[in-house]
């Protein structure tokens, strides 16, 4: 079994590598590196949107934690497609169309332009909550591919992490935005056929859902129940706030709503959703059966990251447990080289060009980038604890870029009135409350929760409480909202990056 | 054993729900959408700023 799995796993990778060459040679700016040149198609940011989301916590994390929550995990599944659907249809088109207005390259390009932030801070504050954050979430990605190699192919747990950050690594550093983007879309086919296969296979055996949900009970020790046994008002509210919350962070995510800034017409964001919508409800539920039919079929597993790679064993034939380890190695790959494209981006471009070197050509940014890529990888590699659990570590990385970024982007698409100093509180406000919730292991409440509503109210009070923006600022925001009637959508008509 | 018909809701209801506003989106909502900035928009010129 471990050579036909191998085989297919490598060949695997070698295609995705592939891509990766194509990307190197495709990309000859900076504008290709980090926006594929805002000219994607919308089959490719639906999909590579979706797949950039998703990751390893797809098929391991989320998986293990329905194992073990049994029927509650639902409510994981309702959180994330509420949260992608708020994505799609209420932020992308408005994303588009502003930073296409700005001429901005990366969301913190867009947000600095947004309010006029002459002092920098938006780009200091949000590049050290990107590298902070998004290490913690890549760390949880390494740890899933520890695991994973660790169950299929026998690798020490150690081994299975370094592969999994060189293989990143490398990948991201010859591609860029091309490569990542289409690369998102071969790895969101496979972790769609990842996702419906094996349970598909898995309760054609038991039967029925309910049969699986029993024997998920007995081998797991699952808590029966919609909310998991949660009782008193209180257990309930933070059971939800620990389960659907998890879409009050899709808002914030750059490495998500980049892609809304790349796509070519605006107009094309509509197929794009359903493109996206239609993956992320299958693949998300598919994800949650996957983890009730293991109950069936490897149960008393004590470590449950391992419930996928295990149930696929179980399963199916050894040639398609490789494609299916692949997919997920490909999920973390994804997600990781997405996330290290926008935190490499967010200091080369933002504080190197701006605070170091202000004439830096388009050349030796790309080389800043994929060195401060390079250091990333490293950080996230060492955090990468055996101990660690995938759907909780990635979590906390989600919650800390959810909080900083997400009510602040809300209020720079729907809120005039926003100023620099309420972006200021609220983006500093979100990172400081994650950041001390996760140091201080507060609990009591998912700490994306705090996080977003501390502030969004600091937003809100501080943008009050000084002077409103200039009035530039708010005709831009009229135009870009279509409340001025000055047309502003579509590549052609939009402003590109330099022509202001 | 079945699922009782409140977990079925809370099992099929959201995903249910949720495709079927996608596809309004698709179809309709989205498209409206659209076609109200452009009928809004087709008199004025340029973006750049």
């Amino acid at each position: 079994m471990v050579a036909s799995s191998t085989i297919t796993f490598a060949v695997y990778l070698v295609v995705v590598f592939g891509i990766g060459v194509f990307g190197y040679f495709a990309t000859k700016t900076f504008e290709d590196f980090a926006l594929g040149g805002r000219g994607m198609k919308d089959w490719v940011v639906g999909l590579s949107a979706q797949a950039s989301d998703m990751s390893i916590w797809l098929l391991v994390g989320l998986p293990a934690t329905a194992y073990a929550m049994g029927f509650s995990a639902v409510w994981i599944g309702v959180g994330v497609i509420c949260g992608t659907a708020f994505n799609w249809f209420f932020l992308s088109k408005r994303m588009r169309r502003y930073s296409g207005l700005l001429g901005s390259m990366t969301v913190l390009d867009f947000l600095e332009e947004r309010v006029r932030d002459d002092y920098g801070v938006i780009k200091l504050v949000g590049s050290i909550s990107l590298v902070l954050f998004y290490t913690i979430s890549t760390s949880g990605e390494f740890i899933g591919a520890g695991k994973i190699l660790n169950a299929v192919f026998g690798y020490t747990f150690f081994t299975g992490v370094l592969i999994g950050g060189a293989l990143v690594l490398v990948y991201t550093l010859v591609g860029g935005f091309i490569a990542v983007s289409y690369t998102d879309v071969l790895q969101g086919v496979v972790m769609a056929v990842a996702v419906v296969l094996l349970p598909v296979v898995g309760f054609v055996g038991i039967g029925s859902v309910a049969g699986g949900l029993t024997e998920l009970q007995q081998a797991s020790g699952a808590a029966p129940g919609i909310f998991g046994g949660s009782t008193g008002f209180m257990t309930l509210v933070g059971f939800l706030a620990g389960t659907l919350g998890i879409g009050f962070g899709y808002p914030g995510q750059p490495h998500i709503t980049v892609r809304y800034m790349s796509i070519d017409d605006h107009r094309n964001l509509r197929r794009a959703s359903l493109i996206g919508m239609v993956w992320v409800i299958f693949a998300t539920y598919g994800a949650i059966f996957m983890g009730w039919a293991a109950g069936a079929y490897v149960g008393g597993i004590e470590n449950t990251d391992q419930v996928m790679p295990l149930l696929a064993q179980e399963l199916l034939p050894g040639w398609l447990v490789g494609i299916l380890m692949a997919g997920a190695i490909a999920g973390m790959m994804s997600t990781s080289d997405s996330k290290f494209l926008v935190a490499t981006n967010a200091v080369s471009y933002n504080l190197y060009k701006r605070f170091v070197n202000e004439d830096a050509s388009d050349r030796k940014i790309l080389w800043v980038s994929r060195a401060v890529m390079a250091v990333i990888v490293v950080a996230a590699v060492i955090l990468a604890q055996p101990s660690g659990v995938v759907f909780t570590v990635i979590l906390g990385g989600w919650a800390g870029i959810g909080a900083s970024f997400g009510p602040l982007l809300i209020a720079s698409l729907y809120w005039e009135r926003l100023n620099k100093w309420g972006a200021y509180a609220g983006m500093i406000v979100g990172m400081v409350t994650v950041a001390l919730w996760l140091f201080f292991d507060i609990g009591i409440v998912y700490e994306l929760i705090p996080g977003f509503v501390f502030a969004s109210v600091a937003i809100v009070v501080v943008s009050l409480a000084t002077a409103e923006p200039p009035d530039a600022v708010k005709r831009e925001f009229q135009d870009a909202t279509g409340a001025s009637g000055l047309r502003v959508e579509g590549p052609d008509e939009a402003g590109t990056p330099g022509d202001d | 054993m079945a699922l009782s018909e409140l977990e079925q809701v809370v099992l099929w209801g959201p995903p249910v729900a949720m495709l079927l506003v996608t596809v309004g989106y698709y179809v309709r909502w989205g498209k409206e959408a659209d076609e109200s900035v452009d009928d809004s928009t087709r008199s004025q010129s340029g973006g750049d700023r």
